[in-house]
């Protein structure tokens, strides 16, 4: 079994992709900010889904991404959906 | 093919990806080692998956008891030793630019098999073929950086050069990785994953879209079925990189850890590409126009 991951991690292993895809410092990010209006391209989300697939040990849907489009947004459905 | 009027990968591009050993992909692969995206009926696992995929391509180019089939780009050649072991073909004949791939399918020894180290427009068959496939090979034949006009006059080019090899009755499947039509190639090859997949993963290639296809095919086949199976692939791709995973150890000592790495990365964000539909797997059925 995969082990367990607490919103509040997976919130901080988002911010540490997004931070990383964008090349900005991780005290920039706003966890509401729809990851569009970063200017993320697609595959750089996709990109993303594979770190989070990683970390989390389990399978992620990239439309997770299209369809949860902000860090809150994201951490609350993979922890949700753990 | 002269290098002038080359517009696909080089045969060098081709053996970089595809001659990395046969115990490196065995790793991974399905024990037909078919390294295309699978076909899969419910719960399937990966290698029951890859016979309904090759079956389809069987079944969709018409190879019965007797027929000659030509499989373009035959990687370690099970589509056409089921062709011949399952579907009694009376002749298949593959085509590849990989001396690894060449070698084992001459391994077989199969009276009706044939594989030849050649490119397709080098092709010269004794008799006309029944049936052609082509399944994983058409991402090749358009190299990168060309514009969509050269690009369709290649495609166009494969599509005669079918179409002069088939009989009057004749059919060919492609299967291939597509982009969608409104592609911005160009916004791709700017960000970090495009460039890596450009220098570490497909030198030298770039995708289709299905209009570029049609487009091609038109004046000599006309399309029976398509299908975008992208969900397939994301499935066939999740579970090569989870087999790689598991076999790192092994694999690393075979390839380096790079190129361990590199594939890792290529799987899972392919996958991901093809869960949003940014990739398309596309299967085409055509037939032969009649002249």
């Amino acid at each position: 079994m995969p082990a367990a991951f607490s919103e509040a991690q997976i919130r901080t292993a988002i911010r540490a992709s997004l931070a990383s895809a964008l090349s900005v410092a991780e005290n920039t990010l706003d966890d509401d900010r729809d990851f569009d209006a970063y200017g993320l391209p697609s595959l750089e989300a996709v990109e993303l889904a594979g770190e989070l697939e990683d970390f989390l040990g389990r399978e992620i849907d990239a439309e997770a991404i299209f369809d949860h489009p902000s860090v809150s947004q994201l951490a609350r459905h993979l922890a949700a959906a753990a | 093919m002269s290098a002038v009027l080359r517009v696909g990968a080089t045969p060098q591009a081709i053996q970089a990806h595809y001659d990395a050993g046969d115990a490196f992909f065995a790793l991974f692969l399905d024990p037909t080692r078919t390294y295309s995206c699978a076909l899969f009926n419910g719960d399937d696992d990966l290698d029951a998956a890859q016979l309904v995929k090759i079956d389809w391509h069987l079944d969709h180019a018409g190879v019965t008891a007797g027929k000659r089939l030509l499989d373009i780009g035959c990687g370690w050649g099970a589509l056409i030793e089921r062709a011949v072991r399952s579907r009694d073909a009376a002749h298949a004949t593959g085509l590849t630019l990989s001396a690894a791939q060449a070698a084992h399918v001459a391994s077989m020894g199969h009276a009706r098999l044939e594989v030849r180290l050649e490119d397709w427009a080098d092709h010269a068959p004794v008799a006309p073929y029944d049936a052609i496939t082509s399944v994983g090979a058409f991402e090749h034949f358009a190299a990168a950086g060309l514009t969509r006009k050269v690009r369709v006059d290649a495609y166009r080019r494969f599509f005669a050069k079918c179409a002069a090899m088939l009989a009057t009755v004749g059919r060919l499947t492609v299967q291939t990785i597509a982009y969608p039509s409104d592609f911005d190639r160009a916004a791709y090859d700017a960000t970090d994953y495009g460039a890596f997949v450009r220098e570490c993963i497909f030198p030298e290639s770039d995708l289709p879209t299905l209009t570029e296809i049609l487009e091609a095919a038109d004046a000599m086949f006309e399309p029976v079925i398509i299908r975008n199976d992208r969900r397939h692939y994301s499935r066939t791709a999740r579970i090569w990189r989870n087999r790689l995973r598991a076999r790192r150890d092994e694999a690393v000592a075979l390839v380096g850890a790079r190129r361990v790495d590199d594939l890792g990365r290529y799987f899972r964000t392919s996958a991901g590409a093809f869960d949003i539909g940014t990739l398309q797997l596309l299967r085409v059925a055509f037939q032969k126009r009649r002249a």
